[in-house]
């Protein structure tokens, strides 16, 4: 590509400045400074990408205005630029449509300003203004340089983040990313080191713990001892009496004869004492008892008169006690008596009332033998003659009537007539003969047999039936169907009814008879007065045996009177006898029981003195009893004297029990003493049953073997008297609550001491700074990675870049070598460094090791530079206008016309400016170079072309040949 | 005479999970009590089982940790074994060295702890009619360069002699007890070695027994999986009997959540969780011990942990990657709502961080191999990357001052990062991986 017309407006110093004509290959533009040879540069490097916005251009008043006319091989083009707008390609001459970057290549903006547009001033600052990926290895690597172009970039970009992260070197600088976790992680550390000191802390706490337990134990040691001795001193306080009495108990059975007093019959002396009692009021009642006892008896000889009526005191008071029923008998007897005589007189009233015979025949009456005949008999008698005698009447009735039924039932058949009548009448007759004689058989036989009237009833009984059944026979016999035979019938029957009643009527008859003549008999045997009717024999008979009866009753009961009344007067005058020798009475025989009551009123006397005999003799006999006892008594302790075995003087038992008691008295005191000192010993010992008490004591016991009531005893000593005891007590409990004051404090510091404790046993600490670590840790990891992965990753690209340009960049080197070699002639070649984000060349020579570019002179390392971008431009496949502005200005005048023969080899290819302020630098292309064109350039404007460089010459010398030319440029 | 007995170390009692911002008390007290916790379930293994014996095989105590709690606790569960006349058979570690003042309780008389200086050995029960004999060696300081092992040195072949070391098995190290599983299986005097410091539980040889006890539970992401202890049964005559009992209350897991753009596309936050979600059922589902190729046999393969702390590791190419970019909070938005969602799970799930590895939604990279001479050179340069040791020194060098090379990431301190040489590898991997994907980006 090549301009062939260029127009530029509000670029700096430029207003609307213009190149028209533009020739292929080297053009000079010459100009001094300030001329705008610079802005020119600038303004061709925006053609193809726009108006760059940033400062490399002066800002334009209004807006910048570029109008540019190019050839592209065989094809014209117009372009223009206003502002920023992005560049397009207007195709002229009918010149297909092109897009810039068909025109431009694949070059970047960078390429073509660092390779086509070179300043002398940006050949002094390599690698000159690189921007973001973009480096001097794109620029000089162009095309192949493309293949890997982004391949810095992600270097770059692998680079800036693990610089963000780590900085250059990777570790936790200031700035770093890792600065954060790592604090963490330190800030984790210290608290673990604080953690991990709790354990030294908790030893150091654990001793303090110790020796605080060892303090708080010596003041509670000190507390309990304290509390023992107040516990000490509050039992000698409480006991301090019990204590002295028990002490001073036993001093005194110290001096007693304890086993004297335990030899004592301790049981003995209650007893003795009772029996002294005993003894003092038997001895009374005695003397009272004899009083008495004399006092109503005349006899000299007392004894004696009591033992005789103690002798006859059983039978005394037997008969004392008999006297009721004695009384009951003779009361009894007296009734008797008059009973007898009332039923004496009573009988004989009845006998005389009985019959006028018997009046006065009481012995009569008496010696009737009723034995003879029985009541039962004579009732009987009496019966059947009544009863006989009621049925002959009635028979005697009844057969009448039939007789006269007969009679008219006769009549009636001597009406009817009838000729059987007769044979029927044997017939009936024949019956009543075996009746008649059946009764007559039946009824002799009982008589006979002795029983007359009985006999004569049974016949005729059996009679009557006997007429009877032949009446029913007869009756039988003439029944008939016929009138006439019932009629006949009819008078049979009768005829047989009236003979039964005959017979029957004879039979009572003979029964009655019967009775008659046995009541005869019965009158006649018992002697009863002939007319005694046969009614009244039974009476008379009744009343006879009754008063035969109380007759003999009568004489019994006068038989066993005179018994009775002899059977006692017999016992009361044993009893009379008995009592007649103790009181004064006399039993009368004669009149034994009217002096009954006299011989009951000696009894009841007798019985009182046996009563007072008696009560002296036990009175005696319980005093000989408790003399017995009393001996008895003393005969268990040797003590004292026994007393004589009979009769003892009543002084000297009273005198021995006496002593008795007083010794017992005093063996009881002693022992008394030491049942109080035993309890009392036992109580205080027994206050040691308490733990408390026991631990309170057991320090200050002398030996182990001593007992807790000898501590007691000598803890209580110490002091005078309980007041003594109690002060002691006051100051004791003064001490010990100071102690506990002292002791609370202690133990409030344990209580924080073991708090503390338990803090620093807690893992909580080391919980916190191990998160605290790990969350540093994850992140520090994270980050830590994230750096070796990016730092690797640059490595890597920087390596497959190292390795891509080793392998495409060997000919551009080569080639710039050579460009090089016939620039400076002494210098062989270009070889650079590996490192292309710092890339550095070094020229070669022969036999002398490379020279960096740093280590050459300016000038020759311009031509290095200037070498290896006309190699790389040569390589380019696109041609676009070169821009030199003054690049080789500090070339001596033989490197420049080598350097200037380059160019001019360049500009067969590619249009080349080379703007200067140098006269020389354009002699020198004038001399050594093809220049195409000559263009002046001053203050923003152009003027040209021309052919040669005398024009150009005029204006760098300022000679004032450019003024002259000024209306030229000014078109 | 068998002697049964479980093997055990690398406690660090006194460390805590490292954690942070659990969201209730309950679960805070389950994170903070499960190192406790798992100690707790070895004693009480060894209570249950009747053991004849407790070996800690280095690292009871943390003492970057020290704590007067984890030293009662300890006290408190020995004292549970002395009640039951089983004795303990202690050997001190590089985190609990016996110039450390780690130790701040006396511990019961049913412990032995084996002192530094020398080596030393006991007999079990007692030197009068012993069973089994125990060597060992504490650590004098942090670091022991001594072959400790060399002074065990049993006489009495009718016994089982049962070497306890601290050691990380390098040979070429010099701070653990260097010494390979080769050298100690050369030893056939000793009948188990009993060996602690590695955190992962693994038997190295049969015969005799090479086996690190494992950490009866991890406290971060570096120790995932199942924690144990190992209870052991050894015959006169006969192979021992080796079983590996789960006693972590707390599985750590990083668990990978692809992105990558399907057919429905993820493109949000919720989207995300709910592929975390289905992993999560998966988690909970097969369980642990499953998940795990463990080279003892376990005890109860349908043992399951109390909870799981997890890492979501979002992975793959979508536009996933581009919504995680756009928002500098969206991972931790999605961080919470992750740990609100789970931690009420029986078990529970917590999440412990998401760490986005994805990538933007990009054409296969291998589409490109042979048609971008920029791609073709990258690959070229990883292949070379991949075989020349001096390229990836060159890469060393680049990772930052924050990260400290070393062979065991415990030998760092808290301010740095623990620079092995398989993270490196994970970080030149992620740093290809972004290349590869700026590449493309750009490139496409």
């Amino acid at each position: 590509m090549r301009l062939f017309d260029l127009q530029l407006d509000d670029f700096g110093c430029f207003r609307n400045a213009q190149m028209r004509d533009i020739d292929d290959g080297l053009v000079v533009v010459g100009g001094p400074q300030r001329a705008g040879k610079t802005t020119f540069m600038q303004v061709v490097r925006q053609l193809g990408w726009g108006i760059k916005r940033d400062d490399s251009l002066p800002p334009p008043a209004d807006e910048y205005r570029l109008y540019a006319q190019f050839a592209n091989d065989d094809e014209r083009h117009m372009l223009n630029l206003d502002g920023y707008a992005t560049p397009e390609a207007t195709p002229l001459d009918g010149s297909p449509k092109r897009s810039i970057e068909e025109i431009f290549g694949s070059i970047s903006r960078l390429q073509y300003e660092q390779l086509f547009t070179i300043s002398l001033a940006e050949l002094q600052r390599l690698p000159p203004g690189i921007e973001d990926s973009a480096d001097l290895s794109e620029v000089l690597l162009g095309g192949a340089y493309g293949d890997i172009a982004d391949v810095p970039a992600m270097e770059s970009d692998f680079a800036d983040r693990a610089y963000d992260i780590g900085r250059t070197y990777g570790k936790p600088t200031k700035r770093s990313e890792l600065r954060d976790p790592m604090d963490t992680i330190q800030d984790g550390l210290e608290l673990r080191k604080q953690a991990k000191a709790q354990v030294d802390e908790h030893r150091e706490k654990s001793n303090e713990l110790a020796a605080l337990e060892e303090t708080i134990g010596k003041l509670e040691a000190e507390r309990d001892a304290l509390a023992q001795e107040q516990q000490r001193l509050s039992v000698v306080a409480t006991e301090f009496d019990d204590i002295r009495r028990y002490q001073e108990l036993r001093r005194s059975l110290d001096e007693a004869d304890v086993e004297e007093s335990r030899a004592f019959p301790a049981n003995g002396l209650e007893r003795a004492s009772r029996l002294n009692d005993d003894y003092s009021d038997v001895c009374a009642r005695l003397q009272e008892a004899t009083e008495v006892f004399t006092s109503v008896t005349d006899a000299t000889d007392v004894d004696q008169q009591r033992r005789a009526v103690l002798d006859r005191q059983n039978r005394i008071e037997q008969a004392h006690e008999n006297i009721s029923g004695w009384k009951e008998r003779l009361n009894q007897i007296e009734d008797a008596r008059e009973d007898v005589k009332s039923t004496r007189a009573s009988i004989e009233n009845r006998i005389a009332a009985l019959h006028p015979d018997c009046e006065g025949a009481r012995a009569e009456v008496k010696q009737v033998d009723t034995d003879l005949v029985r009541s039962t008999q004579v009732a009987d008698a009496v019966s059947a003659f009544e009863t006989a005698t009621e049925r002959v009447e009635t028979t005697n009735a009844t057969l009448e009537n039939k007789r006269d039924q007969l009679e008219a039932a006769e009549e009636t058949v001597a009406e009817l007539e009838s000729e059987d009548s007769s044979r029927e009448t044997r017939s009936v007759v024949r019956n009543f003969a075996v009746v008649a004689a059946s009764a007559i058989l039946g009824g002799g036989g009982l008589s006979i047999a002795g029983y007359p009237y009985v006999g004569l009833g049974v016949s005729l009984v059996l009679f009557v039936i006997g007429l009877v059944s032949a009446s029913r026979k007869l009756t039988a016999a003439t029944t008939g169907d016929s009138p006439l035979q019932h009629a006949k019938g009819h008078v049979n029957s009768l005829e047989t009814e009236v003979a039964g009643l005959e017979r029957e009527l004879a039979e009572h008859e003979e029964t009655r008879d019967d009775a008659a003549a046995e009541l005869a008999d019965i009158r006649e045997t018992l002697g009863f007065p002939a007319d005694v009717s046969p009614a009244g024999v039974e009476s008379f008979y009744d009343e006879v045996v009754a008063l035969s009866s109380e007759l003999t009753g009568l004489e019994q009961d006068e038989t066993g009177l005179a018994d009775k009344q002899a059977a006692l007067a017999d016992e009361l005058r044993d009893v009379a006898k008995t009592v007649s020798s103790v009181e004064s009475f006399d039993w009368n025989d004669d009149d034994r029981l009217d002096t009954a009551q006299s011989l009951f009123a000696a009894i009841r006397s007798a019985s009182e003195a046996a009563g007072r005999a008696e009560r002296l003799d036990a009175v005696q006999v319980e005093r000989r009893s408790l003399e017995a006892d009393i001996r008895s008594l003393l005969d268990e302790w040797d003590g004292i004297d026994l007393l004589d075995a009979d009769d003892p003087q009543t002084e000297t038992v009273t005198a021995r029990l006496q002593a008795f008691i007083d010794a017992g008295e005093q063996a009881t005191a002693v022992l008394e003493d030491v049942d109080e000192k035993e309890t009392r010993q036992t109580r205080l010992r027994n206050r040691f049953e308490t733990q408390a008490i026991t631990d309170a004591f057991a320090p200050i016991r002398e030996e182990d073997d001593e007992t807790w009531l000898d501590a007691l005893e000598r803890v209580a000593d110490a002091y005078v008297d309980q007041e003594a005891v109690e002060a002691q007590r006051e100051l004791v409990d003064a001490e010990r609550d100071a102690i506990i004051d002292t002791l609370e404090t202690k133990q409030k510091e344990r209580i924080d001491l073991q708090r503390e404790l338990s803090r620093l046993a807690s893992d909580d600490d080391l919980i916190d700074a191990r998160e605290t670590i790990t969350e540093g840790q994850q992140e520090l990891q994270r980050l830590g990675e994230a750096y070796a992965v990016n730092r690797i990753a640059e490595a890597l690209t920087e390596t497959l870049h190292e390795r891509f340009i080793e392998e495409v960049a060997g000919s551009l080197i080569e080639e710039a070598g050579e460009v090089f070699q016939r620039i400076t002639t002494e210098y062989t070649g270009i070889t650079h460094t590996e490192e292309l984000d710092d890339l550095r060349f070094k020229a070669l020579r022969n036999g002398k090791p490379p020279h960096a570019s740093q280590e050459l002179s300016r000038a020759t390392a311009e031509q290095l530079f200037l070498a290896i971008r006309i190699a790389r431009i040569r390589q380019l496949d696109v041609t676009l206008p070169l821009v030199l502005d003054d690049s080789m200005a500090n070339f001596d005048p033989d490197h420049g016309a080598r350097m200037l023969q380059t160019v001019d080899e360049l500009s067969k290819t590619h249009q080349v400016f080379l703007l200067t302020c140098h006269p020389e630098q354009v002699a020198l292309a004038a001399e050594h170079a093809q220049v195409s064109q000559y263009w002046c350039l001053d203050n923003g404007r152009f003027e040209g072309p021309h052919e040669h460089a005398d024009i150009v010459l005029e204006l760098l010398t300022g000679d004032g040949v450019f003024e002259d030319l000024g209306g030229t440029i000014r078109q | 005479m068998s002697v049964r007995f479980i093997h055990t170390a690398d406690l660090h009692l006194g460390s805590l999970l490292q954690t942070v911002g659990a969201t209730s008390d309950r679960l805070q007290t389950q994170l903070q009590e499960a190192t406790y916790t798992a100690f707790e379930r070895v004693i009480d293994l060894a209570l249950a089982e009747s053991v004849d014996f407790l070996l800690v095989a280095g690292d009871l105590y943390d003492q970057k940790s020290r704590s007067v709690r984890a030293n009662e606790f300890i006290a408190e569960q020995f004292r549970r074994l002395e009640a039951a006349d089983i004795p303990v058979y202690v050997i001190y570690g590089n985190h609990d060295p016996v110039a450390g003042s780690t130790r701040y309780v006396d511990l019961p008389d049913n412990v032995y702890e084996f002192d530094h200086q020398e080596a030393d050995s006991v007999a079990y029960p007692d030197e009068d009619a012993p069973t089994a004999r125990l060597w060992g060696q504490s650590y004098g300081t942090e670091r022991e360069s001594r072959p400790l092992y060399e002074s065990y040195t049993p006489t009495d072949g009718r016994i089982p002699h049962i070497g306890l070391l601290h050691t990380g098995l390098t040979p070429d190290a010099d701070r653990y007890v260097p010494c390979s599983p080769a050298e100690l299986g050369a030893r056939d005097d000793i009948s188990y070695w009993a060996l602690g410091h590695l955190h992962q539980t693994c038997q190295y040889r049969e015969d005799p027994p090479i086996v690190q006890a494992g950490i009866p539970q991890g406290r971060h992401v570096g120790e995932p999986g199942v924690g144990g202890c190992v209870l052991v049964e050894i015959e006169p005559v006969g192979d021992p009997e080796l079983e590996f009992v789960p006693t972590s209350p707390i599985v750590w897991q990083t668990a990978e959540i692809s992105l990558a753009s399907t057919e429905d596309g993820v493109t949000t936050l919720d989207d995300i969780e709910a592929l975390v979600a289905k992993h999560v059922g998966s988690l909970t589902e097969t369980g642990p011990v499953d998940a795990v190729d463990h080279s003892i046999p376990v005890r109860d393969g349908d043992w399951r942990p109390d909870g799981y702390v997890c890492r979501w590791e979002l992975t793959g190419r979508g536009p996933a990657h581009e919504m995680l970019a756009a928002d500098e909070e969206a991972l931790d938005r999605l961080e919470t709502r992750l740990r609100e969602s789970f931690t009420d799970r029986d078990p529970f799930i917590w999440t412990e961080s998401v760490v986005d590895v994805t990538g933007p939604p990009l054409p296969d990279v291998d589409e490109l191999r042979g048609q971008d001479i920029v791609v073709d050179e990258f690959f070229a340069l990883r292949d070379d990357l991949e075989t020349d040791p001096e390229m990836r020194a060159t890469l060393r060098d680049e990772v930052g001052e924050i990260w400290e090379a070393v062979d065991d990431p415990e030998d760092t301190s808290a301010d740095t990062l623990a620079l092995t040489d398989e993270k490196f590898d994970e970080l030149v991997e992620r740093a290809e991986r972004r290349v590869l994907d700026e590449l493309v980006r750009r490139r496409s």
